[in-house]
C-alpha cells in the first residue's frame, strides 16, 4: 500500500499526530469524526448497544493509545475501525456467556402486515445475534463483517488483521454452525437464508 | 419470509445523543485519570526505620528553611508566577423553563429555556460544550488563551466576541454579534464577523439521529385513539427523514411557540416510527414543564406504547414527580 498524500490522508496524519501528542482538541475532534464509523462497526458484531457505551470508549481509549503507530496507510476511519474490531474481539473473549437465551423470548406482535414483518425481522435478528453469542469469537466476527454488514472479504481481512484464507474459513464455519443451530428455529432459519444463502 | 418479504440485515441502530454524551464524558475523564502506577509499591522491610528516617528528613527541611531564610542570594529574581489553571472539574447546566445566567471565568453565558451544557477546560483554554439548545456568549477580550465552544462536530473559537451557538439536534447555529469567531466543521474552518452566521448541513452522513433506541424494540400497536392507519414510518421508510425534520422543526420551536410545537408533537405521535416514541415523550415532557395537566395523559399513553424506549425511566419520572406534588 502506498503511504497517504492526498489531502485528506494529510489531514489524517496530522490530526492522527497531535492526538497522539495528547492534545485534547485534537482528540475530541478526532473522537467526533469516527465514533459513527466505530459505532457501526461495533454494532454489526455485537447486534445491539446494550454494551456500546462502555466498548466505545475502550475501543477509542485503545485508539489513542495506538496512535502513533499510525502511518496513513490507511484511512484514520478505517484504522480505527481496525482498533474497533480488535476490542471487540477482546471483549467478547473476556464477558461470561448469556445465561438467557434471548431467541427464546417471544414477542408480541400486533398490528399490520408491515408491523408484523418488521417484527418478524427484528426477532430473527434477536436471534441470529443469540446464536452468534455461541460461536467462537473470530467466527463470529468475520461472520457479522462479512455477511451482516455485506463487507467484502478483504476487507474483513484488513478490519480484522488476518489472512483472506483465514477470514474465508472462519466465515465459512460460523455459517455451518449458525445452520446448525437454526434447523430446528423456523424464525431464524429462513433468514439466515436469506442473509448468508443456502447451506453449503 | 418470501421473496417478497426480504427483510436484510437488521438495521444499525444508532445511539441517543444522551449516550453519546455520556461516552464523550466518560471516554475523557479516562483519559484525564494518572496512569495506574507500573509497579506495585512494596512493603518495606525494615519499617522500624521509617520513622527515625522521616523525623530525620523533617529537621533537615526546617534546618534549610531556617538557615536560608532573610537572606536572598543575589542570583534570586522576581519571577511572575504563572497563573494556575483551575481544576478539571466539568459541570453541567440545564437550564429549565426561563433562561440561565452563568459565569465561567470572564465569560458571561446566557443559557436559553431547555439548553444544556457542559463546562470544562481543553488543554489550558476553558470550553463549553452545547448538548442542546442556545447559549448566548460574551467573552471578554483574551490575550492567550482561547475560548473554546463545542456543539456535536461543530467547534467555535474565540478570542473576545458576543455570540450565539444553538443547537437543534445536530443542527448546529452560530451567530456573531460583535467580534470574531472561527468556526470549525469537519477540517474546514470558517470565520465569521460582526453580524455574520453560519449553520451546519441539516443531514449528513455522519450524524445520528437523537431520539432513537438503544436495542431493538418489538413494534407496538398503534395507540388508542388513532385511525388505524398502516404505521406511518420505521428505518426503512423514506418517510423517516421527513419525520426527523418534523421533529427537529417542534424541538426548536418549544421555546418560541410552544402551543405549535405541542400539536407538531402530538401529530407525529401518531405514527409508529421511532420517531412517534420520541414525540409522544416530548409532548409529554414539555406539557409537564408548562404545568399542564395532559401531561399525565401524554406520559402514561407513552409508557403504555413504548414501554422499552429509553425515555420511559425518565417518563416515570416525571409521572412520579406530578404524584408527589399532588399529594
Amino acid at each position: 500500500m502506498s503511504t497517504a498524500t492526498s489531502p485528506a490522508r494529510e489531514h489524517d496524519l496530522a490530526l492522527a499526530q497531535r492526538a497522539a501528542g495528547g492534545d485534547r482538541v485534537a482528540q475530541r475532534e478526532l473522537f467526533q469524526a469516527h465514533r459513527l464509523g466505530v459505532h457501526h462497526t461495533l454494532y454489526r458484531i455485537m447486534g445491539n448497544n446494550r454494551d456500546l457505551e462502555d466498548l466505545i470508549q475502550d475501543a477509542f481509549l485503545e485508539i489513542f493509545r495506538s496512535l502513533k503507530g499510525y502511518r496513513g496507510d490507511s484511512t484514520l476511519a478505517r484504522w480505527c475501525q481496525t482498533i474497533a474490531t480488535r476490542s471487540a474481539f477482546l471483549y467478547i473473549g473476556k464477558r461470561k456467556p448469556p445465561s438467557v437465551d434471548l431467541a427464546v423470548v417471544e414477542d408480541v406482535v400486533a398490528g399490520d402486515h408491515d408491523t408484523r414483518r418488521h417484527a418478524m425481522a427484528r426477532d430473527a435478528a434477536r436471534r441470529l445475534y443469540a446464536a452468534l453469542d455461541r460461536i467462537e469469537a473470530k467466527q463470529r466476527i468475520a461472520f457479522a463483517l462479512a455477511v451482516i454488514d455485506g463487507l467484502s472479504l478483504a476487507e474483513v481481512a484488513a478490519l480484522t488483521e488476518s489472512t483472506l484464507f483465514s477470514v474465508k474459513t472462519r466465515v465459512w464455519r460460523a455459517r455451518k454452525q449458525l445452520f446448525a443451530r437454526a434447523a430446528k428455529d423456523p424464525v431464524l432459519a429462513p433468514y439466515l437464508e436469506e442473509l448468508a444463502g443456502g447451506e453449503s | 419470509m418470501s421473496s417478497k418479504e426480504r427483510t436484510g440485515p437488521p438495521p444499525v441502530e444508532p445511539m441517543t445523543n444522551a449516550a453519546w454524551s455520556r461516552v464523550e464524558r466518560g471516554l475523557f475523564d479516562r483519559l484525564d485519570q494518572p496512569a495506574p502506577r507500573p509497579m506495585p509499591v512494596a512493603r518495606p522491610r525494615w519499617p522500624w526505620l521509617a520513622i527515625p528516617a522521616f523525623a530525620a528528613v523533617a529537621a533537615a527541611i526546617v534546618i534549610i528553611v531556617l538557615a536560608t531564610r532573610g537572606a536572598p542570594t543575589t542570583t534570586e529574581v522576581a519571577l511572575p508566577t504563572p497563573p494556575v489553571p483551575s481544576p478539571i472539574v466539568p459541570s453541567r447546566v440545564v437550564a429549565g423553563d426561563t433562561p440561565s445566567m452563568v459565569s465561567y471565568g470572564d465569560a458571561h453565558l446566557t443559557v436559553q429555556a431547555h439548553a444544556a451544557i457542559v463546562m470544562g477546560r481543553e488543554d489550558s483554554s476553558p470550553s463549553v460544550l452545547v448538548e442542546r439548545g442556545a447559549v448566548d456568549f460574551t467573552v471578554a477580550p483574551r490575550e492567550r488563551e482561547t475560548f473554546v465552544v463545542r456543539a456535536g462536530d461543530v467547534v467555535v473559537r474565540v478570542v473576545g466576541t458576543q455570540f450565539r451557538v444553538a443547537r437543534f439536534d445536530e443542527r448546529v447555529t452560530v451567530t456573531v454579534e460583535r467580534g470574531r469567531v472561527d468556526v470549525q466543521f469537519r477540517g474546514e474552518v470558517h470565520q465569521l464577523s460582526s453580524g455574520q452566521s453560519w449553520s451546519s448541513p441539516e443531514q449528513t452522513a455522519n450524524i445520528a439521529p437523537t431520539p432513537v433506541v438503544d436495542e431493538p424494540v418489538p413494534p407496538i400497536a398503534p395507540p388508542k385513539g388513532s385511525n388505524g392507519k398502516p404505521a406511518a414510518g420505521s428505518d426503512e421508510k423514506p418517510g423517516a427523514d421527513e419525520e426527523r425534520a418534523k421533529f427537529d422543526l417542534m424541538a426548536s420551536l418549544e421555546h418560541e411557540d410552544p402551543e405549535q410545537a405541542m400539536k407538531g408533537y402530538l401529530e407525529l405521535s401518531k405514527g409508529n416510527s421511532k420517531w412517534s416514541a420520541v414525540a409522544l415523550f416530548s409532548a409529554g415532557r414539555l406539557a409537564f414543564d408548562r404545568k399542564d395537566p395532559k401531561a399525565r395523559t401524554y406520559l402514561t399513553i407513552f409508557l403504555k406504547r413504548f414501554p422499552r424506549d429509553p425515555n420511559a425511566q425518565d417518563a416515570r419520572g416525571l409521572l412520579s414527580r406530578l404524584d408527589g406534588a399532588n399529594r
